[in-house]
């Protein structure tokens, strides 16, 4: 068998052209009748059902004439009429191009009693569970059509069937749980499956009855597709029979007119042919369950919906109520509990935490770029992907699920470890033997043995569920809005603070040239930053740069009270040292645990005469004719610190042309740079003339804009930079 | 980016609990190294020393989270002390902004436990 295309011949065996085979079951028999009333293709009646009524060539006689004489048949029409010999027949009418097809059989002494049906729908429309109702439907199949064996068999993706609920009669071996491999059920036979919704074979190993025609010149093969009596393929046949099948019939489970499962009936213990009226009553229960599956279906995702968005808006309110919405959303349990993860890996705006079992941070961001661009849609959409089975597992977790939040590098990705699955097939799917048929082409012959064959799948996760799909991309959705709407507000508190904090007022100290420039961090329109710049009562100019720990609007008030606080006390006291140190201690009052560092310098323009004191900040830049220098004040703390610390500034004169320049951190603080040697970097720009023309130093304004190309600044802190420059007498 | 490389881990060793950071201690960062530190104030261990020799950025974040720390260890009257070795990033910003004046700041493990040996048979 190792040089047989399997699958060639599985799509031989689907080309097999079942919807004509000319031949119907011996239990009942076939006519057509062309508009005449004239009988041009019937086939042989073994039964004897037809006595001499149905002549080739002639009109119909007998009863069933007189039947059809009297009514005008429609497609569908069942009639019951008294046979040649007394019995009565049951007759089913098709209309065709040819005529009209009648399929005739007895009708027998169990015909359906006028209420039984709707006894037999009742537990289907109580259900309230798609296996609940399956249920319903194999008992009241089964107490309908007497099988031994009557299954309800759904179908899988690849349309493989599992048996997902059973009815069977005592000593039988129950096959719930089993599947059975697509090509038990090929291609064409399902598309007639969902044409043809209630098929008998009422004894498998029937001698089929040939159809003859008058004039084969002039009726064409007659397309049985919705004939009952249709013979059926004999590998079907065989197939059953190496089941242990004597006698079988199927009803069709549709949704949206795709075939969704069967209910398959199986007659161990002989032939079985149930009345045609039980029959049409099973093919009844099974096309109410048809409906039902949808609504029942319906109800559980709605009750799936109604908890996950439960759980949505929950994790929303962690996200919007917590200081740090990263940490607010990995730290609420109902992260996991939404989609049935292990773990989960969140970013938010590029910065990640990791909840529960989960891959490190670099991998699970490969995962979410691999699957968010395998999607056709832009990486902002907010529905999510899924992955049973990774390529590239992290050891145990081999399920992935991500959702995009709408923002740049903010999404959300579960995960869950391999579930070993053993899938019990009806004997080995790929154990069909092939043969050599009448005219000479090899086909496929069923397998031979169905006992049990237990298939371990490794390598895939528990699948991910439409309802849980559908909750990670409705957290996509709502977690997108909240950060959206987070940064709206951001931005305009940031422009309101910025507006109160560092434009307002003139720029300016009476007898100086003073510049400043600030730069917000990349993303972040509001940082840590400030700054002051007026005129004393004595004339003095004040000048002052800050840099609250933190960012955004938490550190906002802190700015604005630290900058007033400090101006009082300049004013008050005249000296930036001493100031500092209430400063401080106001800080250790009102402020406990925040942090700030602050450079202050008050200068006299008349005599340049300047008293400077900093805490914990970077010293100044005397910008002189000759060179830079750092302006070392006494070194002490950062604000917020609660020691003690030295009231001592450090005092100087600033000479005409001279100029000082007081900058944050953010214009030196990189991450691949020591800071001394980016100091010194900024040093030497402060002096260097690029005509080398002039010995005089720049403007104040140029000065900061020379300090902001060559500091070494990243993107991830705002800089502030200012330069005050006292002007040569009669000069400037 | 940079959080692939921070690393926390808590070693109990030499009667101390080292708070051993890994990495860039930054914005992102510091609220790991809060848990860490709510973590040890919640039991009653040894003396907790901030390990910084292992940190290869430390931005002001990262100091408020570890003063925020010792101002309410000290509250308790539990000691703590930070480990950063002169010329790293850490120790210049440290030095910068004078944390050692409110926590004791030591060179080196070893010059940690040779001075608090001192200061015990003292």
């Amino acid at each position: 068998m190792a040089d047989i295309d399997v699958d060639a011949l599985l799509a031989v065996c689907a080309d097999e052209p079942i919807h004509v085979p000319e031949a119907v079951q011996p239990f009942g028999a076939v006519l057509l009748v062309d508009d005449d009333g004239v009988v041009r293709v019937r086939s042989d009646d073994p039964a004897g059902l037809l006595g001499e009524s149905a002549p080739l060539g002639a009109p119909l006689a007998g009863a069933l004439g007189s039947a059809l004489g009297a009514r005008r048949l429609r497609d569908g029409s069942v009639l019951e009429v008294m046979g040649p010999d007394g019995c009565p027949l049951d007759v089913v009418a098709h209309t065709t191009g040819a005529g009209l097809l009648l399929e005739v059989e007895e009708a027998g002494p169990e015909r359906l009693p006028a209420d039984e049906l709707i006894t037999r729908q009742r537990p289907l429309w109580e259900a309230r569970t798609l296996e609940q109702l399956l249920e319903a439907v194999v008992v009241e199949v089964r107490a309908l059509l007497g099988f031994d064996r009557v299954m309800a068999y759904r179908f899988d993706a690849e349309w493989n069937g599992e048996v997902v609920a059973e009815s069977l009669a005592p000593g039988l071996r129950p096959y719930r749980g089993l599947r059975y491999p697509a090509s038990d059920i090929p291609a064409q036979a399902r598309a007639l499956y969902r044409r043809n919704r209630a098929r008998l074979i009422a004894d498998v190993a029937y001698r089929p009855s040939v159809l003859v025609h008058e004039d084969p010149g002039r009726t064409a093969p007659l397309d049985l597709s919705d004939v009952g009596l249709r013979s059926v393929s004999p590998v079907h046949l065989r197939y059953l029979a190496n089941m242990g099948v004597a006698a079988s019939m199927s009803l069709s489970l549709l949704v949206d007119g795709e075939l969704w499962g069967l209910v398959a009936c199986h007659h161990e213990s002989g032939p079985r042919r149930p009345d045609p009226s039980r029959r049409r009553a099973a093919a009844a229960v099974a096309e109410l369950a048809s409906s039902l599956i949808v609504s029942v279906t319906e109800a559980e995702g709605l009750t799936d919906r109604v908890l996950a968005t439960g759980r949505v808006t929950v994790l929303r309110a962690a996200l919007e109520s917590s200081d740090d919405p990263l940490l607010g959303l990995a730290g609420a349990p109902d992260l996991l509990d939404l989609v049935g993860a292990v773990g989960a890996v969140v970013s938010l705006d590029g910065r990640v935490a990791r909840v529960g079992d989960a891959p490190a941070a670099a991998a699970a961001r490969i995962d979410v770029a691999e699957l968010l661009a395998a999607r056709p849609s832009s990486a902002a959409d907010p529905r999510p992907a899924a992955s049973d089975a990774l390529t590239r597992p992290h050891q145990h977790l081999v399920g992935v699920l991500a959702t995009s939040l709408g923002a740049p590098d903010s999404w959300i990705v579960w995960y869950r470890p391999e579930l070993v699955q053993e899938i019990r097939w009806a004997g080995d799917p790929r154990s069909d033997e092939v043969e050599e048929s009448a005219d000479g082409r090899l086909r496929l012959g069923p397998r031979r043995s169905f006992a049990t064959f237990v298939e371990s799948v490794r390598g895939r996760c528990r699948p991910w569920r439409t309802a849980e799909r559908w909750a990670a991309g409705e957290l996509g959705d709502q977690l997108g809005a909240a950060l959206a709407r987070r940064t709206r507000q951001r931005l305009h508190a940031a422009q309101v603070v910025q507006r109160a904090l560092l434009l307002d007022g003139v720029v300016a100290a009476a007898g100086f040239d003073v510049a400043v420039r600030y730069l917000p961090a990349h993303g972040d329109p509001l940082g840590g930053d400030w700054h002051d710049v007026f005129t004393m009562p004595d004339g003095s100019a004040a000048v002052v740069v800050g840099d609250t720990v933190g960012h955004g609007l938490e550190v906002a008030g802190i700015m604005a009270q630290l900058r007033n606080a400090l101006r009082a006390y300049l004013v008050a006291s005249g000296d930036p040292a001493e100031s500092l140190v209430r400063v401080d201690a106001l800080v250790g009052q009102l402020l406990p645990g925040e942090l700030a560092t602050v450079v202050a310098c008050v200068v006299d323009p008349a005599s340049g005469r300047y008293r400077l004191a900093t805490a914990g900040h970077l010293p100044p830049v005397l910008v002189g004719t000759v060179g830079a220098s750092l302006l070392e004040a006494p070194r002490a703390p950062v604000l917020g610190l609660s020691v003690e610390r030295n009231g001592v500034s450090l005092e100087g004169v600033l000479d005409e042309g001279e100029a000082l320049l007081l900058f944050s951190d953010g214009l030196v603080e990189r991450r691949d740079r020591d800071l001394p040697s980016a100091l010194d970097a900024l040093r030497r720009a402060l002096v260097a003339d690029p005509a080398g023309a002039s010995p005089e130093v720049a403007d104040a304004a140029v000065l900061c804009d020379r300090a902001l190309a060559a500091g070494t600044r990243s993107d991830d802190d705002d800089v502030t930079v200012l330069a005050l420059r006292r002007p040569r007498t009669g000069r400037d | 980016m940079t959080d692939e490389e921070f690393r926390l881990d808590v070693v109990v060793r030499d009667g101390r609990q080292w708070v051993v950071v890994h990495g860039e201690l930054d914005l992102a960062t510091a609220p790991l190294l809060d848990e860490a530190f709510a973590d040890r104030l919640s039991d009653t261990g040894p003396p907790v020393v901030v390990d910084l020799e292992r940190c290869t950025f430390m931005d002001s974040s990262g100091v408020r989270a570890i003063v925020r720390f010792g101002s309410r260890a000290a509250r308790e009257g539990r000691p703590v002390a930070i480990v950063a070795a002169p010329g790293s990033p850490s120790r210049f910003t440290l030095d910068l902004l004078g944390v050692g004046d409110a926590i004791p700041l030591h060179d080196s493990a070893e010059r940690l436990l040779a001075d608090g040996d001192r200061a015990d048979s003292a």
